[in-house]
């Protein structure tokens, strides 16, 4: 018997090979040469990742888009999601060389994780395969349970990382089990396939099928936060290097996203009626818990989960509408991401530069009078706030508007009523920031500017980035939605 | 021969035991090997279902599983071995500076 | 066209980037010349308007495609008809003004610089507003100036009272922007476009008149506007933001954003059109809103808080013009509410100004003489806005009321009203200016020996707007055919309201009336106020025939006493704590406190350890599986 050799396209897995190779030299460079600059590592990191986000912008998905037997797929949702990871990973890896604690830590360690959690995050997010939906998935979340705990001498770090890992693989139990009855019910693991059997066989809807879809939305609800599912994400977002905060709110989501967006393609419109209720639930409560606790946090990076927990609310309203087999939904859903992460990143880079010159600012009430002793700083966080809260003219606002038009035109009516009503409700407490950076006297004098630590040019041009595009995105943002409208035209 | 629902009963009991213990240990290694526990009930079903179909997909995902299995083990322990030194303890009721 | 705009911006760029740096002059001479460029601009596209013949003067700004929604397009564009005309002349111009005013206003404050900033700012957004070809331009010009006019009422955050008006401010328009954006989707919805150009001439087609979409619609947007335009029940954020300087309270809290609703609903006439009940909706919150401001401005101390009271009854005559059709007479009495309630509060800011921030006027008195510019351009304004003939006041008011009784949506009801609102705005704006300015001082002998008048850059813009308050309303001259230039111009935007023809008797009679409402309230006022408190002597000498009149009827004053003004008095009174400190201010922190606690509940869920949150996840994955097993099985 022959084995057949699987067809492979290079040119489609060549931005993967690229992280994945990355990660492996840079390990094994710290290992051999340890004494070398940690600037070069970083330096190479930032190269990888370009270059990855070059190939996969330079490889045009064609209509041999399916690698080794649909265990890898490139088609233009996997291209504009690989961009957003890239990017994600792009910007972490700036914040991470920006922040101060993050300076003596083993460069090697931290650069390889985080490029290894890249990949995994490539992984799950192209592919039509359960099989390694979970296998990417497992590689992102091992190497970010670490990257949580990263300062071992925290005890918050500590703990942050043991509350990931433990509801983690927990969570990873549900997921794989769903996969399971998945798997028992259409007697596969590929996406295609089991939409296929769905509709021909007869047994298209059986009990087990439906339980399996239950578990994977479960185990694919935690991954991005959703509620009942998402207590989690507070007191690790709170616990973690500020910089892998920031990898973690964007990165994770958007594969997690990707993967879930491809499950309702596949079996949304033949089996998932019953999945409306639920998603339609899980939006409202995951938007709501977040806001209405972010209103209450006095830590910023805190705030910032809870807000990023409403901002996976609003794309489960995308969700339900992939459901109801809306193309603009998939688009919206990929601009908003792109925005999403833009201006989350651009708030956490805030917050590194902020404590860069010395102790972390994670209390809100650091940021009282950032007006007057950081201008720049915080015309930058006022910018992000204003997107997050969903204010013309930034991109923020135009996100939003994609994203709930589109539920409007697949006919939700209180789902995108309730959606705004958050929104609305949400601008409290971005613009309490706001108010605070201008409005209030700084509490102690402002600690002597001292000179600017050499992760500062990193977090300028982090900043720089982020602002620009969100300003961008909120005033001309016809040309990308173009491109995320285009990059689902490959899909099923 | 075994049939099919019997491996299923058993994949489910573990499961729900592996959960159960999830919740009740305060431990956090007994936790962690709850997890396997639930984690080898998946295994369980899928050769199971792996045996109904004639598909060696369910036997290569349980093999799948077992290696990630490895791998969280590993890094939860270390996990745990950190927070140890930090705290000198390992209940995890005692675990939560992080909260609200 | 996109001149207007540019200026504005251009000084906010200039001063950001400057202006820190080269001090407090150098940013208000930025901005104000930033807003006579713009004042400019707008008066070169007026003219070019002009120029073209009635039915076509619409000149469209195409910027780039803003939006592409699903191959629709939301284009950043600009439209200039007469309607964003007016709206920026009035804008440009007053803008210009009161920056000027408050270059002697904001002289030694720290923020000044950041203040004028906002001020551009804020013109900018308010320019967005009103020049917005579609709804979403215009939505983003109403999101900007909230978050203005937010900054701004905060300015003075040393106070807390600031900022407790302005997170109130914050949450009562946060109601109004929900509504507003449920009715920008409905429309998106409906239509598939929110082009002006495209929703309104085919408003009448798709949803069919009287049908309860339009309804829907309707009183959404008006919902929206209610917020901005501070008219019941949101009108309680209004008189806290006079927490702001007062300028700002001009700008923004008077002249130009609060009148954005009336302009939302102006620009949307052809959707209120197909709604009998929305439009009845608007002319009852109209009505109701400018009796219930007008009594409770009566019984108020603080002179800002009056002029408030009084901006949000002012506001509510627009309201109930636009709810009887006759948009002409609201967009009327918005543009001459602007010249004269922008002068009495740069005035009252005068006042405030050279007496060190006191604003009780149970404390001022006899300030005449210190002030004089000040106290004429003060009453020019007081005369106007109660609507004397012929002060601007008189020609709009009385356009309103003859639409609200003549008007086949109006009657006999809308009128009273009106009437009855004229006759309280007389009297509560010259008890103002009566115990403000007359009879005796009652300050401090060394206060008011420092008593002086504010610097000239301060009086140009009162002098300026006391002119524009008197002849602001000869453009719009009723009876005389194709005198009513304003009417002229604007009427080709609105949709034509049937049983327009004049009866010159009718009107005539019916200025007379107003007219007289007015003095009245004046007498009254004077009678209580001047006389009241023993002055009146002075002025009996003077106008012996009716010092005499008064005194022989004195028994008129205590009738007046005890059925009009303690009744009056008491049911301002009530009317203020009922609706204000009972009802609205119960709803709206409740509001807020329920979010609050629902955060506080969840948040409580939030234990910190890891158990409780696994059973969190255990319990939702179990309250799925069930639900799956009961639909599927």
């Amino acid at each position: 018997m022959t084995i057949p050799f699987p067809q492979i396209h290079w040119a489609y897995l060549l931005p993967v090979l690229l992280v994945v190779g990355g990660a492996v030299f840079v390990l094994m460079w710290d290992a051999f040469f340890p004494q070398r600059e940690r600037s070069f590592l970083v330096t190479l990191t930032l190269a990888v990742l370009a270059s990855a986000l070059g190939a996969s912008l330079a490889a045009q998905p064609g209509s041999e888009a399916a690698s080794m037997g649909g265990m890898y797929l490139y088609d233009g949702f996997t291209r504009f999601v690989f961009a957003l990871i890239l990017l994600s990973s792009f910007f972490s890896v700036l914040l991470s060389a920006a922040q101060r604690s993050l300076e003596e830590v083993p460069a090697g360690d931290y650069l390889g994780l985080i490029l290894f959690a890249t990949s995994g995050m490539m992984l799950m997010a192209a592919t039509r395969s359960l099989l390694m939906v979970f296998v990417g998935l497992e590689i992102f979340s091992l190497a970010l349970y670490v990257l949580a705990g990263f300062l071992r001498g925290q005890p918050e770090g500590n703990e942050a990382a043991l509350k990931y890992f433990l509801l983690g693989s927990f969570a990873s139990g549900f997921l794989l089990y769903g996969m399971a009855l998945i798997f028992g019910a259409t007697g596969s693991v590929d996406l295609m396939e089991i939409a296929q059997r769905l509709t021909t066989s007869p047994p298209s809807r059986s009990p087990a099928f439906l339980l399996g879809l239950g578990f994977v939305v479960v185990g694919l609800g935690f991954k991005v936060a959703a509620a009942p599912f998402y207590m989690w994400t507070p007191d690790v977002y709170e616990g973690s290097p500020t910089a892998v905060t920031a990898f973690m709110s964007v990165g994770p989501k958007v594969a997690a996203f990707a993967a879930f967006f491809r499950l309702l393609l596949a079996v949304g419109p033949r089996a998932g009626a019953e999945l409306d209720a639920i998603l339609w639930v899980m939006a409202v409560l995951t938007m709501t818990a977040g806001n209405v606790s972010a209103i209450w946090q006095s830590n910023i990076k805190r705030m910032l989960a809870y807000s990023s927990i409403a901002h996976a609310g609003y794309i489960l309203v995308a969700l339900a509408a992939v459901r109801r087999g809306s193309d603009l939904a998939t688009g919206s859903f990929l601009f908003y991401m792109l925005v999403y992460a833009l201006m989350n990143m651009g708030a956490f880079c805030v917050v590194v530069a902020a404590g860069a010159r010395g102790e972390e600012r994670t209390r809100i009430e650091d940021y009282a009078g950032l007006g007057y002793t950081r201008p720049a700083l915080a015309a930058a966080m006022a910018l992000f706030m204003v997107s997050l809260a969903g204010i013309p003219p930034t991109g923020g606002f135009v996100a939003k508007f994609y994203l709930f038009s589109a539920a409007v035109k697949v006919g939700f009516v209180w789902l995108p009523v309730i959606a705004v009503l958050n929104s609305v409700v949400s601008v409290s407490y971005y613009l309490r920031l706001v108010v605070l950076m201008y409005m209030r006297e700084p509490g102690e004098a402002p600690a002597r500017p001292g000179l600017l630590g050499p992760g500062w040019s990193y977090a300028l041009a982090a900043l720089v980035l982020a602002a620009a595009g969100v300003l961008n995105f909120g005033i001309f943002p016809s040309s990308f939605f173009e491109l995320a409208l285009r990059s689902t035209l490959l899909l099923n | 021969m075994v049939p099919l629902t019997h491996y299923l009963a058993l994949g489910a009991i573990l499961f729900l035991i592996g959960a159960a213990g999830v919740l009740m240990r305060r431990n956090a290694i007994m936790i962690l090997l709850s997890i396997e526990l639930m984690l080898n009930s998946v295994n369980i079903t899928f050769v199971g279902f792996a045996r109904q179909w004639a598909d060696l997909t369910g036997q290569v995902f349980a093999i799948f599983v077992i290696a990630v299995a490895a791998c969280e083990a590993a890094v939860g322990l270390a996990i745990l071995i950190s927070l140890n030194r930090d705290r000198q303890m390992m209940n995890v009721d005692e675990i939560n500076l992080l909260k609200w | 066209m996109t001149y207007i705009l540019l200026f504005p911006l251009a000084g906010v760029l200039v001063n950001l980037l400057f202006g820190f740096r080269r001090g407090e002059r150098f940013a208000g001479r930025v901005a104000t010349g930033a807003m006579g460029l713009a004042f400019l601009a707008s008066a070169a596209a007026f003219l070019s308007l002009l120029g073209l013949p009635p039915g076509q003067r619409a000149l469209r700004a195409f910027l780039f495609e803003w939006i592409p929604v699903g191959g629709l397009q939301v284009k950043a564009s600009f439209l200039l008809d007469p309607l964003s005309s007016t709206m920026t002349l009035v804008v440009t111009g007053v803008g210009f003004l009161i920056h000027l005013y408050s270059m002697g206003y904001m002289h030694g404050d720290r923020g000044a610089v950041r203040y004028f900033i906002y001020l551009n700012l804020f013109s900018f957004s308010m320019l967005t507003l009103v020049l917005g070809d579609n709804f979403l331009v215009l939505f983003v010009g109403w999101e900007a100036v909230g978050l203005c006019s937010y900054l701004l009422i905060g300015f003075w955050h040393e106070r807390d009272s600031a900022a407790e008006a302005g997170k109130k401010a914050f949450v009562v328009n946060r109601v109004g922007d929900f509504c507003f954006l449920i009715a920008l989707f409905l429309i998106f919805g409906r239509f598939g476009s929110l082009d002006f150009g495209v929703v309104l001439p085919q408003a009448a087609a798709t949803l069919g008149a009287g049908s309860g979409a339009a309804t829907l619609i309707c009183l959404l947007l008006f919902g929206g506007a209610t917020g901005k335009s501070a008219q019941f029940p949101l009108h309680v954020w209004l008189p806290d933001a006079m927490e702001g300087p007062t300028p700002v309270s001009a700008l923004i809290h008077a002249a130009t954003m609060v009148t954005a609703g009336v302009y939302m609903v102006a620009r949307t006439s052809a959707l209120f059109a197909l709604s009998p009940f929305a439009m009845g909706v608007v002319a009852t919150v109209g009505a109701l809103t400018l009796l219930m401001a007008g009594s409770i401005a009566v019984a108020q101390n603080d002179i800002k808080r009056v002029l408030a009271y009084s901006t949000v009854s002012q506001l509510g005559y627009m309201f109930l013009a636009a709810g009887v059709g006759a948009y002409t007479a609201a967009i009327f009495h918005l543009v001459t509410h602007a010249f004269f309630k922008a002068l009495l509060f740069l005035g009252s800011g005068s006042v405030i100004h050279s007496l060190h921030g006191e604003q009780d006027i149970r404390r001022m008195g006899g300030l005449r003489a210190g002030l004089p510019v000040t106290s004429w351009t003060f009453t020019v304004g007081a005369l106007a806005i109660a609507g004397i003939f012929p002060f601007a006041g008189f020609f709009s008011k009385d356009a309103i009321l003859f639409a609200a009784m003549t008007s086949p949506r109006g009657g006999l009801v809308f009128w009273l009203a009106g009437a009855a609102g004229a006759f309280m705005t007389a009297f509560y704006m010259f008890r103002l200016v009566f115990k403000t300015f007359h009879g005796k001082c009652s300050l401090p002998i060394e206060q008011q020996a420092r008593l002086h008048e504010s610097p000239r850059v301060m009086l140009l813009p009162l002098q300026a707007l006391a002119v524009l308050s008197v002849v602001g309303g000869w453009m719009g001259l009723p009876l005389v055919r194709g005198a009513d230039l304003f009417g002229g111009f604007l009427s080709p935007v609105f949709p034509k309201m049937g049983g327009e023809h004049h009866e010159v008797v009718l009107e005539v009679a019916m200025m007379l009336v107003s007219l007289a409402i007015a003095l009245l309230g004046i007498f009254v006022a004077y009678g209580f106020y001047v006389r009241g408190q023993g002055v009146g002597a002075a002025y009996g000498r003077r106008w012996p025939r009716l010092y005499r009149l008064l005194l022989n009827k004195y028994y008129v004053d205590e009738a007046y006493d005890r059925f009009i003004v303690q009744p009056v008095k008491r049911a301002s009174i009530w009317a203020w704590h009922a609706f204000e400190d009972g009802l609205i201010d119960a709803a709206v922190n409740g509001a807020g406190a329920a979010v609050e606690a629902a955060g506080g509940a969840v948040r409580r869920l939030q234990t910190g350890y890891v158990k409780s949150y696994a059973v969190a996840m255990l319990a939702g994955a179990f309250a799925i599986l069930v639900y799956l097993t009961v639909r599927g099985g």
